[in-house]
């Protein structure tokens, strides 16, 4: 695969359409407008125009799909209209016309499908090859537009590589590798539980590129709304607006053997106890905890839950004191050196 | 609402393809106006495509044996005659043409 390299910028990403014409030019549609080229070297023979500017009486606002087909026609699509286009007169023949009845209208049976139907179908159930019940979330960061690159960019690596899910929203799963933001603690939970469903299997690999400390990894926004450990004291207000702690995770989405890294900080440090001495402040490691005691930190409390629901070969991965990941797993309860690697076979 | 990704049509089979996010469906255009089978992106006509999750566009330029498909800042050349398999596909060896240069095409 080769960049385009020719082309104006706008014109060298997310086209709409890309359309060889019977005079020898290729036209890229991309919004409202269009581009003619040279189709040997792919320049421009003029700046862009207004789709409506340069193909008679085709008053689409933007192009979803054209072709040439026979008999000198060419045929534009926008939603769910249609319109055929004289090559040799240079201009639309009539309206538009809802294709959902010409595109075929026949039937040969009543068993047989239109082309509408056919595409209508919700095909989530067919996930390309590819996509696995796998999720790189980043911390989609308000405040910090620096911040939120980086994690993206690290989450969006971490997808490709592993086949990630990109941000599924069951029954509306898009089934593409990618990246998912969070802004929650709700949007990891509920992000997992629609994983699950649209690919109709357990999730078993999840990694989460963001901030965060031995209590929890932080939202979006400057408020504890992120995911924490058992005993976290969140605000009645917090919870509504989406902060949520371990035991919120959707372990029943999630397969025997499934892997969870936190890439942020501190989560597998433990939560020390909070006597005043000692005292770190709040707003740079998490909520407050419920009482004085030593805790789990974020990974092993996590970790604790998922081994209580009977995912017996589940491991959880957080950075500790030395600034290497720990793993906690049925073997390391309490945390031990170890590179975080996807999911062992279960 | 099924908005269309893209489609290709193929003169010399007559056959269409409408593209729609990981899936296409075949027909032919003039003789029965019958829809086919909706399938994955890469099965049967299109096997072996590059592009897996969905595609952005499709331009065919009949001349060169070739459909070009676009997503994101890509785009693949796809030799109708690499996969000769479905009935009435083209045999001989496609012209290869150059549609766009390379960077390294141009600067020579």
């Amino acid at each position: 695969m080769e960049r385009y390299s020719l082309l104006p910028p706008k014109y060298q990403r997310d086209l709409d359409t890309v359309l060889f014409w019977p005079n020898g030019r290729l036209y890229f549609f991309k919004e409202g407008f269009y581009l003619a080229c040279d189709p040997v070297n792919g320049a421009p023979l003029q700046a862009e125009r207004k789709i409506a500017d340069g193909w008679a009486g085709l008053n689409f606002d933007r192009i979803d799909a054209a072709f040439v087909g026979e008999h000198g026609r060419g045929y534009f699509f926008r939603g769910e209209e249609y319109a055929a286009y004289s090559v040799s007169d240079d201009k639309a023949l009539g309206t538009a016309q809802p294709w959902k009845d010409h595109w075929p209208a026949l039937r040969g049976s009543p068993d047989e499908k239109t082309l509408w139907e056919l595409l209508s179908e919700d095909r989530s159930d067919v996930p390309p090859p590819g996509i696995r019940a796998k999720l790189s979330f980043f911390q989609d960061v308000e405040t910090k537009p620096v911040d939120r690159l980086g994690f993206l960019n690290l989450a969006a690596e971490k997808a490709n590589r592993i086949g990630a899910i990109a941000d599924p929203r069951f029954p509306d799963c898009g089934l593409e590798v990618g990246p998912t933001p969070y802004r929650t603690g709700e949007d990891i939970v509920n992000r997992i539980a629609d994983a699950a469903k649209c690919l109709k299997t357990p999730v078993d690999e999840i990694w989460l590129f963001c901030h965060g400390g031995p209590r929890g990894i932080f939202s979006a926004y400057e408020t504890y709304r992120g995911l924490y450990v058992r005993w976290a004291l969140l605000a009645p207000e917090d919870q509504q607006l989406g902060a949520r702690t371990v035991w919120d995770v959707p372990t029943e989405n999630m397969a025997t053997n499934v892997v969870i890294v936190f890439a942020s900080c501190g989560a597998g440090f433990p939560v020390l106890g909070q006597d005043k001495e000692h005292r770190v402040p709040p707003d740079t490691y998490g909520p407050e905890v419920e009482d004085n005691l030593p805790r789990p930190g974020l990974a092993e409390d996590l970790l604790d839950i998922l081994l209580n629901a009977g995912l017996q070969d589940a491991k959880v991965y957080g950075i500790g004191g030395t600034g290497g990941y720990l793993e906690f797993s049925s073997a390391h309860k309490s945390g031990h050196p170890g590179v975080p690697t996807g999911p062992s076979p279960s | 609402m099924p908005k269309i990704d893209a489609i290709v049509y193929w003169p010399p089979t007559d056959k269409a393809y409408f593209f729609r996010g990981s899936t296409y469906v075949r027909y032919r255009l003039s003789g029965g106006e019958e829809a086919e089978e909706r399938v994955s992106l890469t099965e049967h006509r299109w096997k072996g495509l590059a592009f897996e999750g969905r595609i952005d566009a499709a331009a065919t330029v009949e001349s060169e044996g070739l459909v070009y498909f676009f997503r994101e800042d890509m785009f693949v050349p796809y030799r109708i005659s690499d996969n000769p398999d479905e009935e009435g596909a083209l045999n001989q060896p496609p012209h290869r043409g150059t549609l766009f240069l390379t960077p390294s095409q141009v600067s020579a």
